[in-house]
């Protein structure tokens, strides 16, 4: 029997200083089989291991449509992370998952979609684009608006301009104002109101977002008076998270486990889910 | 199959398991009820209201290695212990190993778990003496129920015990002990049966739990009703069916630990922000999680009526009173949260 427990040796491949405490890891099973075999979905994530360290829950920032590794982005934020972030390239550490859900993806196609992201909420939409991208075919245009609280804040910022280029994708990015520079092109201004501002029309579209809590309850209001149905906008939502496993009763809302049935979401489950959903 | 085994038959029958199983047995403990590993067949007690803590810690124990970590890699602990035997678990001790497994063995098995109950044989000892904070009868079980033993004893008050097998490995272990139970045997073990059955007074209707606390779920109600709770845990740590946990890491060791839903870590993240940031969200997702989602999410209530939970609250919450006081109100919207 499995020991769903078990996290998996991988190595560290390459790692990437997004901006002052956010790294991106990319990362390769030990086990060549269990790397060809790691089948996932944008919106899913894992726990991430540091023996003797602890485990923390991320998402899988890259796209199974580029195999042969993957890669999470993560913020300094306490003791495993911090542990992430001491890191070198070759060192091991252990990946078990992936858990949850993902983004609904069947429900994408053939639609125009705007991604909505803030901060290091970008890492799982990052997935969801590369996946998108790589697919293109099966969607329609696709608006990216992106903010973060400074220019330094903005993660990805190479592949940014990479979006930015492709055929089909409008890009949009943003710094809370005070956040800009000198050389700073992009709007200043927060994300729902850049968002209304873009203004991408709910015709055939479907609005996906992620960020810190009150962005995404900014956005799930901005999107519904632009005129979106519930259904046409999708979440994530974050919870302590331990065993990924609907087992150790920590994540749930309602008779719902985050873990397992989330963490992805439409604004329209999220209403049936009740009141206390946004934290 | 039953038979009847008079006390120093069982004994005999414990002495002779003892060479091939660890057997756990209900013992006096610093005055105490406990089960733990025996020695001895004098150390059984063969009459007692149930131990303080339930059987639950033989299969999700209070602490837990899971892995020892070599160069990185994680090596898992073996989970399998040796074949082992608790004799005398009262029936609603071993129904709450059958919810249990709702968790543990669904379809993402609990090897750990899964271990220990494989290689662990239940031998029930039925309630001649319910107390009056017991109230299995309106969970689906009985002082006399057999459900999710392997074998049930029955003490006909006189020295002599029916023991009635309940699967093939039961069976086997009682084959040949003892004697084939006459009519007369059973009519007594039945006027046992309805004598400790009798004495279960409060009838409980969980239906109407359920009811409540959806439609209650916004209730004002809850403000007050969670004021007395000191949020200790204890009625979490003692119930048998309460599974929630933590992992974490220990040196290079990773550990599993009892965790309960009072406490404000249980769901508070790093970025301070806690989904359940009042004592009143925590008291009553204890009552839901019970009483609403888990029926809602297996069809049956994560309760079984051993009563531990009120005969052991510091502060005397009797959560029948707690959920027969939620008012009955239309629910609010998003009272499902
Ligand atoms: C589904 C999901 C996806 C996530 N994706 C990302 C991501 O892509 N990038 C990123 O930087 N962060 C992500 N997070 C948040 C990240 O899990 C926490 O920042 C991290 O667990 C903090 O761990 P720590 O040990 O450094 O913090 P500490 O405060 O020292 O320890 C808290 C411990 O609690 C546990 N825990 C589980 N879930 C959480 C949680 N949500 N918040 C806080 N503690 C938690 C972990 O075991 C963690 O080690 C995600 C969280 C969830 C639930
Ligand atoms: S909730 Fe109370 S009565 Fe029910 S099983 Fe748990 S401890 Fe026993
Ligand atoms: S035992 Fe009593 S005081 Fe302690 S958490 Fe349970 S209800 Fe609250
Ligand atoms: S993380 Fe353990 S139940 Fe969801």
């Amino acid at each position: 029997m499995e020991n769903i427990y078990l996290p998996h040796p991988a190595i560290i491949k390459e790692i990437i200083q997004e901006t002052k405490d956010v790294k991106t890891l990319t990362l390769t099973f030990e086990d060549e089989g269990l790397q060809k075999n790691f089948a996932y979905l944008p919106g899913q994530f894992v726990e991430f291991s540091i023996g003797g360290v602890g485990e923390a829950p991320f998402c899988l920032a890259s796209s199974p449509t580029r195999p042969g590794y993957i890669q999470c982005t993560t913020k300094k934020a306490g003791k495993v992370t911090q542990a992430i972030h001491d890191l070198e390239v070759g060192d091991r550490v252990g990946i078990r998952g992936p858990y949850g859900n993902s983004f609904l993806l069947e429900g994408l196609k053939g639609k125009n979609l705007v991604l909505v992201g803030g901060g290091i909420g970008l890492a799982p939409l990052r997935s969801l684009i590369q996946y998108v991208l790589d697919e293109k075919d099966d969607y329609g245009k696709i608006v990216i608006i992106y903010g973060a609280k400074t220019t330094e804040d903005l993660v990805y910022k190479k592949e940014l301009e990479e979006w930015g280029k492709s055929p089909g994708v409008e890009l949009v990015l943003t710094v809370d104002p005070g956040g800009e520079d000198k050389e700073w092109k992009g709007e200043i201004g927060l994300v729902p109101s850049i968002l209304e501002k873009v203004n991408p029309s709910p015709d055939k579209r479907m609005l996906i977002t992620c960020g810190p809590p009150i962005m995404i309850k900014f956005v799930l209001f901005t999107a519904a008076k632009m005129g979106y149905q519930p259904k046409q906008i999708v979440t994530t939502l974050e919870r302590k998270m331990k065993c990924g496993l609907g087992k150790c009763g920590r994540c749930n809302i309602g008779r719902t486990y985050i873990c397992q049935d989330g963490p992805v979401f439409t604004y329209k489950q999220l209403e049936d889910l009740g009141a206390d959903y946004l934290a | 199959m039953k038979r009847l085994l008079k006390k120093d038959e069982l004994e005999k029958m414990v002495a002779d398991l003892m060479e091939n199983y660890d057997v756990i047995a209900p013992v006096l403990k610093e005055e105490l009820i406990a089960f733990q590993p025996i020695t001895r067949t004098d150390q059984i007690l063969w009459d007692y209201p149930n131990s303080l803590k339930p059987v639950k810690e033989f299969f999700l124990p209070p602490r837990e290695v899971l892995f020892r970590f070599k160069q990185g890699k994680a090596e898992p602990m073996s989970p399998a212990p040796k074949k082992r035997l608790i004799w005398g678990s009262r029936p609603c001790d071993a129904r709450s190993l059958l919810l249990l497994d709702k968790v543990f063995l669904d379809e993402t098995k609990d090897i750990y778990y899964f271990e220990k109950r494989e290689n662990t044989l239940l031998i029930g000892l039925s309630c001649s003496d319910p107390q009056e904070s017991c109230f299995c009868t309106s969970f689906g079980s009985g002082p006399h129920s057999k459900e999710g033993l392997d074998l049930l004893m029955t003490h006909l008050k006189d020295g002599t015990f029916v023991v009635e097998s309940n699967s093939p490995r039961g069976e086997e272990l009682v084959k040949g002990r003892g004697r084939v139970v006459n009519t007369k045997d059973e009519e007594r073990q039945e006027k046992v049966k309805e004598e400790a059955e009798g004495k279960i007074e409060r009838a409980l209707q969980p239906d109407s739990f359920l009811e409540k606390l959806v439609n209650g779920f916004g209730s004002p109600y809850w403000d007050k009703a969670c004021l007395q709770c000191i949020s200790c845990g204890i009625c979490r740590y003692l119930c048998p069916t309460c599974h929630c946990f933590d992992i974490a890491d220990e040196d290079s060791e990773r550990v599993r630990f009892w965790d309960a839903c009072s406490f404000p870590n249980f769901t508070k993240m790093t970025s301070g922000e806690n989904p359940r940031h009042t004592k009143r969200e925590r008291f009553k997702q204890w009552y839901n999680h019970k009483f609403n989602y888990f029926k809602q999410n297996h069809g049956v209530f994560l309760c079984v009526g051993c009563g531990r939970c009120l005969r052991s609250c510091p502060v005397k919450i009797d959560f029948r009173e707690v959920l027969d006081r939620i008012p009955a109100q239309t629910a609010s919207p998003g009272g499902k949260g």
